[in-house]
Parts: C-alpha cells; sequence; structure tokens
C-alpha cells in the first residue's frame, strides 16, 4: 500500500464501540504506571540513605566499602566477557 | 516571514520558542503544502479549527520524511505563542481528543513543571483512542492516556525533543506538588498489595547486582 493511499480511516476510533473492553485495558496500563512511580520513588530512597551511610562512615570504611564495590564491578564484568581463545 | 516567529513573542528558555523543535524537523515542515496553504497567518482562533481536523498525531513519516498535519500546527503554536489561557483550553478541551493532544504537547514544551504535571497529569485518564502516524507512514492505534504518559516520561516523542523536567518526586519533596492520586486507587482495593509486590520484584532484581545485597 502506497503512503498517499494510506487512510486515517483505516484505523478505527471509535470510543463507543467496546468500551469495557477498552476501560479495563486503560485500568492495566494505569496500573503500570503506579508501578514504575513506586519502583522509582523506592530506589530514589535507596539512593539516598546509601549517601547517608556513606557519609556517616570514616575513611577507612569507605575505603573498604569502594574497594568491594569495585572488586565486585569488575568480577561481573569478567563473567560476561568471553574468554580469549 | 511566514517562517518568522512573532515578533511579541517571549522566549522559551533563553531562546527563540521555535528552536524547541529541531532545525531539521522545522525545515521539514516548512516544506509541507499543509504548512504553506493552510497555515499562513493563521490566529490562535482560527488555528482550533485546524486543530479540530485533525485526524492523527505523530512526528516524521514516509521515505521522504514528511512531516506531520500535527507537528506543523505544534510549530505554528511556538510560532505565535498563544496565552496559558488559550492553551489550557485546548486541553480541557472534551469534545475533540486532538485539540486536546495539540495543547498537551506544546505545555509540555513551553511549560513550567509544575505546570507540566498539573495539567497533564489528569488527562491519564482519558482513554480514548486515537492514531499515531509512525515512522513508516501507517496508521497505528494508540490512546489518550498512552501519549500523555510518553510526555511525561520520554526525552524525545514525536521526533520533537521534550525539554527536561524534574521527577515528580523531586518537585514533591520540594514542596511544589501535591502527590498525585490515581483514579484507580478507589477502584481496585488489593492495589496496594499488588504495588508492593512489585516493586519488591522490580528492587531484588537490581540488589542481585549491587554489592552488599
Amino acid at each position: 500500500q502506497a503512503l498517499d493511499e494510506m487512510e486515517p480511516s483505516d484505523v478505527d476510533t471509535d470510543d463507543e464501540l467496546d468500551d469495557s473492553i477498552e476501560f479495563d485495558n486503560w485500568k492495566s496500563r494505569e496500573l503500570e504506571r503506579l508501578k514504575a512511580d513506586r519502583i522509582q520513588r523506592e530506589l530514589l530512597f535507596r539512593e539516598r540513605e546509601e549517601q547517608e551511610r556513606l557519609r556517616a562512615m570514616t575513611e577507612e570504611e569507605r575505603d573498604a566499602y569502594h574497594a568491594a564495590r569495585l572488586a565486585k564491578k569488575e568480577a561481573d564484568e569478567g563473567k560476561d566477557r568471553p574468554k580469549m581463545a | 516571514m511566514a517562517n518568522a516567529t512573532d515578533p511579541l513573542a517571549k522566549s522559551v528558555r533563553g531562546t527563540d520558542p521555535q528552536n524547541l523543535m529541531e532545525r531539521i524537523t522545522r525545515d521539514k515542515v516548512y516544506a509541507m503544502t499543509y504548512w504553506k496553504e493552510k497555515c499562513f497567518g493563521v490566529s490562535a482562533e482560527a488555528l482550533v479549527d485546524l486543530a479540530v481536523d485533525l485526524r492523527s498525531v505523530g512526528g516524521i513519516y514516509g521515505g521522504n520524511n514528511r512531516a506531520t498535519e500535527f507537528l506543523c500546527l505544534t510549530l505554528k503554536l511556538l510560532q505565535i505563542q498563544p496565552e496559558k489561557e488559550i492553551v489550557l483550553e485546548f486541553i480541557k478541551n472534551e469534545d475533540h481528543k486532538y485539540v486536546r493532544l495539540l495543547g498537551a504537547f506544546y505545555l509540555r514544551l513551553v511549560g513550567k513543571p509544575t505546570d507540566v504535571y498539573r495539567y497533564l497529569e489528569p488527562l491519564l485518564n482519558d482513554y480514548r483512542k486515537v492514531r499515531y502516524r509512525t515512522r513508516d507512514g501507517k496508521y497505528a492505534l494508540t490512546h489518550v492516556d498512552e501519549f500523555v504518559n510518553n510526555l511525561l516520561t520520554k526525552d524525545m516523542f514525536c521526533d520533537v525533543t521534550l525539554p527536561r523536567v524534574p521527577h515528580r518526586q523531586v518537585l514533591e519533596a520540594a514542596g511544589a506538588l501535591e502527590p498525585r492520586v490515581s483514579a484507580l486507587e478507589e477502584d481496585i482495593a488489593d492495589l496496594e498489595e499488588e504495588l508492593e509486590s512489585a516493586v519488591e520484584e522490580a528492587i531484588g532484581q537490581r540488589m542481585n547486582m549491587d554489592v552488599d545485597a
């Protein structure tokens, strides 16, 4: 089908048609949105807590913390990388 | 001349409002017959009539990278910069879905972050069907609430870069915004439970990757 023949009426947007189905679909979309919002909030909250914790640490603790993080990160990357032939 | 911004228009975020649409996209709009014939010298009132006749939303489409009429009218709004009240009337319009979406899109581009949330979030309850013209020129079915959700969450939509707005949580923490009450909350009793389990699942996945899990 050529572009010029493409009519908007190819897609039916009559809202009277199946209202209850549409409403149910909307409910599930809205639920997904609420979930995404919650998750984002939780992550933001955890990040802030982490910052607080880090700030309360002594110099040595902080060094240990960063070293652990770095080791973990390198280990993870090593896992994904294909072994050299 | 026809492509110039209204000399009385205020600059938005320190620049000519038309610059909110990228140059390359704007040039596509300027090249459209619809732009030259229908959008020449229209006022905000006349623009409503054009918006009523819209049959789809979308950005750039087709092999020749044509701009949709929706995009043309968006650029026209950027040019003539109607008053906020007029834009809000667009958004409040119940009868014409595309007028509403045009107003919402425009407000997302030029509005203050608090206004963006305040006036667009109510539209998340509007589940009427609309057409979205995809890149290949075909029409796809979408809904008003999906369109608005894209405006609120995406960086780029309809081939226009959406200005950055802070997360809702940040504005709430600053006291600029009341928490949003979803229309769903009166409806589903076990909503809270379901949300919490979803959060736990998502966080759990992330914690596996983290160091002190």
